[in-house]
């Protein structure tokens, strides 16, 4: 089972299963942190995105309304600052309107109004207010405008409750006409020389080439009251002509403070821009009569500058970052600048956006530090899980794999042949399913090894009871050759080489008495043990009828009926029979539908002998045999057989044959018996080859050799010593032999020889040694033999000795006299002569 | 012949195989003379002898008498013939045949 297994590495099932499930567990754990991770990481980024996006935007919108909030508190402001100077600007207008149509008014009706003197300035009315005369310079002829003086100076008449409502802030009203004279209406008496050439005043030339109302930019008070400006229109006569200025001066200390004080975070501040650009109020001012023009391009405001100057309002900003709201002041043709750096209104936004952008980031490290944590967490619990999985695998996978360890251990019990061993059956699944198919092998196999082991017992018996059967057959046939060693007057071998174990072929050969021998060479028809039993019957009947002097066809016709009488299986036998007078050579025979036997004549070659066979024998009642004869010469041989022989199928299936039968026979025709069949057999097996043997084979070779003499006289003389006395012995038990002497008889005779030897030993001779001549002489007829000692010792014939008493106590008996007395006892007859001098004592025993 | 001897204190058993005859019944003879000595039980066992001649009738009668004097023989296995000759000799009355 191992052929390839050996070099590779053995893989459990246990360890499959344990690893599989591992590998799933670790491939979708991995696949899930995978994703996991990935969406974390992916969420992440989108959320920073976000915030990021959200913090950007946040603060952009912001920033946007901060702006939009600081545009609009711009705008509004700066209209709302405008307007209110503006307001107070139109009241200063109206008032320089109203006294400009008051002078006019006095230019048209001088005769309504009563002139009235103004003198000039005088120290004694300082801190009071009185209208003081001044004049242009001396070429003005004052006595030619003193008309024009006295009736302007009913100016006074509206001057005085403006002043009086306006003190505060109304410095000064004034009025300079083009005839060259000033009516100064204030507290103050500085002009004391009483000339003042104001043609080229701010206030006095635009306002005559222009005919508006003229506001000049803000101055600081030559009295030190602060910044003032002077707000002046032109003032035409009767005829409309142009005929002066009349001005105030305005206290613009707390207007410009106002516009000073405006705040729009750090950095702020407002300014008034004139209708030619100049910077007229501003907190870098030092009102020195210099201005910085918006138009130029050292102006910071300078890209607003359009804007500003375009006489709308609005807001504007610039690339450096700033804003100016602008707003117009329509009485001054003025405009109210408000300077705003605008990173001071983005500040907050960027503070929004860097707080975003920092609250943003922290929660990335946070959601950073979250992921790793996460992470960490994960695999830890992923180390866990893996744990567990391989823990719950491995019980798992032994449970799996327990049961049939325990299957395999219950198998390696039946296998070494524990067949009552159960499998034990856990579970009612495969494995309890396989378990129970080992525990019916099991079964099944105890089964059939029972019966197996009936079986095998059976047949063992069965065996040994044919072998028994065998060694019967075996000892029933004569095998042990030669089986007449002392016949010397033929040779006889056969053989039988049975198919199966007990055959059906048999021979027998037999003494029917002293001169006949008798062959017999059969077979049965069939094989193995009923052709046995049947052949046993067959060779017994043959044996037992085969009587000296019957006629063998009498014989089978006796052994037919018999067997015919006992043959319920419908057996047959095929037998020959022959029976050899060994005296006269002549050879009776019977044939039972058997094989013609081969017969070879001295010198001759074997030549089947036909004779006519009879049916075979068991075959039908009441068949009548024939009996054939021949003479056999000393010299020839017959060679009988079966059916096996000729028979005998090589592995092409072809017969042996006659022809290879009688070539093998005459190619060893001068061989002895023995050596003969071995020749045929060597042939046959030579023949067959590997092919088996279907039939028994039987042989049978007779030589007939020489006829045998009867009642043949022999002799032995031997010296007459009791140490000859064995050699007589087997020279007289060759001769009893030959005549098939009982046992008894010739121990009887044996104890003749050695009683008679031993006294001729001891009493012919004595004291010298002399022959003695032992003849044995046979009479068939009776038949008997008759034994002659002949001595040529002193005569004496021991048959005359007195017997011994035997009825003697054996302290009274004597030793002597017993040898004779028994040879007397035992032998049929004793007979003493003394001829030629020779002792001659025959002693006769019938047999 | 072929005498095989076996003894056990004062008990001597001889058994005998073969022929005992004028030949070899010297050499029982002797054998008898030189063991005898103080046996009181001497058992001849004659289950293999084929045949005694009138020398072993000799030796069986010396015997006898010699046992008679200091203890008993009884000889045993007889065979048909050997009883035979022990019957027509009139041994078979001398001697202790079981």
């Amino acid at each position: 089972m191992n052929t390839n297994g050996q070099s590779r590495k053995r893989k459990p099932i246990r360890r499959q299963v344990q690893k599989m499930v591992l590998l799933l567990c670790v491939a979708a754990l991995i696949l899930t942190g995978l994703l996991w991770a990935g969406s974390l990481l992916s969420l992440r980024d989108t959320v920073l995105q976000d915030s990021q996006d959200l913090g950007g935007s946040a603060a952009a919108d912001s920033e946007q309304a901060l702006l939009d909030q600081l545009e609009w508190n711009l705008l509004k402001g700066g209209q709302s600052e405008a307007s209110v100077v503006n307001e107070k600007l139109e009241r200063y207008a109206d008032y320089v309107r109203s006294f400009a149509f008051y002078a006019h008014r006095l230019y048209e009706e001088p005769s309504a109004y009563i002139p009235k003197e103004v003198l000039p300035p005088d120290a004694k009315s300082q801190y009071t207010y009185t209208m003081q005369l001044v004049f242009r310079d001396t070429a003005v002829n004052r006595q030619t405008v003193q008309d024009e003086v006295g009736l302007l100076a009913n100016l006074v008449h509206i001057w005085q409750p403006v002043m009086t409502d306006d003190s505060g802030v109304i410095a000064a009203i004034y009025l300079c006409t083009e005839s060259g004279f000033m009516l100064n209406y204030d507290d103050r008496s500085d002009l004391t020389d009483e000339l003042f050439d104001y043609s080229n005043a701010k206030w006095y030339k635009p306002a005559k080439e222009t005919g508006e109302v003229i506001f000049t930019a803000p101055y600081m008070d030559t009295f030190g009251r602060g910044l003032m400006l002077t707000c002046s229109a032109p003032v035409y006569d009767e005829k409309d002509r142009f005929a002066g200025v009349v001005c105030i001066d305005v206290m613009v200390e707390d207007l410009c403070r106002s516009i000073l004080d405006i705040d729009f975070g750090e950095g702020s501040y407002a300014f008034l821009v004139d209708e030619s650009g100049d910077i007229i109020v501003s907190p870098q001012m030092e009102y020195n009569g210099e201005f910085e023009n918006v138009r130029d391009r050292s102006s910071m405001a300078y890209e607003a500058a359009d804007c500003i100057m375009s006489g709308t309002a609005g807001v504007i900003p610039t690339s450096g970052g700033l804003y100016y709201a602008y707003a117009p002041i329509a009485a001054a043709n003025w405009t109210l600048v408000i300077h705003v750096p605008s990173d001071m209104v983005t500040a907050p936004a960027e503070d929004i956006r860097a707080d975003i952008t920092a609250k943003t980031g922290s929660a990335a490290a946070v959601m950073d530090e979250n992921i790793r944590r996460t992470g960490f967490l994960s695999l830890a619990v992923f180390v866990l899980i893996i744990g567990i999985v391989v823990a719950l695998s491995g019980s798992f996978s032994r449970r799996l794999t327990g049961p049939l360890l325990e299957l395999r251990e219950d198998v390696e019990h039946i296998s070494s042949g524990d067949l009552h061993h159960q499998a034990a059956v856990h579970q009612d699944d495969e494995i309890g399913d396989l378990a129970q198919s080992f525990n019916a092998m099991a079964s099944s196999l105890e089964q059939h090894i029972r019966d197996l082991t009936a079986v095998t017992a059976e047949k063992e018996r069965i065996g040994a009871e044919l072998d028994i059967a065998r060694n019967i057959q075996a000892s029933m046939l004569p095998c042990i050759f030669p089986p007449f060693p002392d016949r010397k007057e033929f040779d006889i071998f056969a053989t039988m080489d049975p198919a199966k174990e007990v055959g059906g072929d048999f021979y027998d050969l037999f003494m029917v008495d002293e001169t006949h021998l008798a062959i017999v060479v059969a077979d049965v028809s069939g094989k193995g043990v009923p052709a046995a039993l049947f052949m046993v019957i067959g060779k017994t009947l043959i044996k037992d009828h085969t009587t000296p002097g019957c006629d063998l066809g009498d014989v089978f016709m006796e052994v037919n009926r018999l067997l015919c009488e006992g043959n319920a299986e419908e057996m047959f036998i095929t037998a020959f029979e022959g029976v050899l007078d060994l005296e006269t050579g002549r050879f009776d025979f019977v044939n039972a539908g058997h094989e013609m036997p081969f017969i070879r004549r001295k010198d001759g070659l074997y030549a089947p002998y036909k004779i006519r066979p009879g049916f075979v024998l068991a075959g039908m009642e009441g068949i009548r045999y024939k009996m054939g004869s021949m003479t056999l010469e000393p010299g020839d041989k017959l060679f009988q057989y079966t059916d096996g022989v000729t028979e005998a199928t090589d592995s092409q299936g072809r017969l042996y044959g006659m022809q290879r039968l009688t070539d093998v026979l005459n190619q060893n025709a001068l061989a002895a018996p023995d050596k003969l069949l071995r020749a045929v057999k060597t042939d046959i097996d030579a023949f067959v080859g590997a092919a088996p043997q279907f039939d028994d084979i039987t042989m049978l070779c007779l030589e007939f050799r020489s006829r045998l003499k009867r009642n043949e006289t022999k002799e032995m003389t031997v010296e007459a010593a009791a140490e000859n006395i064995p050699a007589v012995t087997d020279f007289v038990d060759g001769c009893l032999d030959a005549l098939g002497c009982p046992e008894k008889a010739r121990l009887q005779i044996n104890v003749a020889v050695d009683e008679l030897i031993s006294n001729i030993a001891h009493y012919a001779y004595a004291p010298d040694s002399g022959q003695v001549t032992v003849r044995t002489e046979p009479d068939p007829k009776t038949p008997s033999v008759a034994i002659v000692f002949i001595d040529s010792g002193r005569p004496y014939n021991p048959l005359v000795r007195e017997d011994p008493d035997v009825t003697l106590s054996a302290e009274d008996r004597e030793p002597g006299g017993l040898g004779i007395f028994m040879v007397k006892k035992t032998m049929d007859d004793l007979k003493y002569e003394y001829r030629n001098g020779q002792n001659v004592l025959t002693i006769r025993k019938n047999l | 012949m072929t005498i095989t001897k076996t003894q056990e204190g004062n008990r001597l058993t001889l058994a005998l195989t073969g022929r005992l005859d004028t030949t070899t019944a010297p050499l029982l003879d002797s054998e008898l003379k030189q063991d005898l000595g103080n046996i009181t039980e001497l058992t001849l066992d004659f289950a293999n002898l084929e045949y005694l001649s009138s020398a072993g009738l000799r030796v069986l009668l010396s015997t006898q008498k010699a046992m008679n004097r200091q203890g008993s023989m009884v000889l045993k296995n007889v065979n048909e013939t050997i009883m035979e000759i022990f019957e027509i000799t009139g041994f078979a009355d001398i001697l202790t045949i079981q």
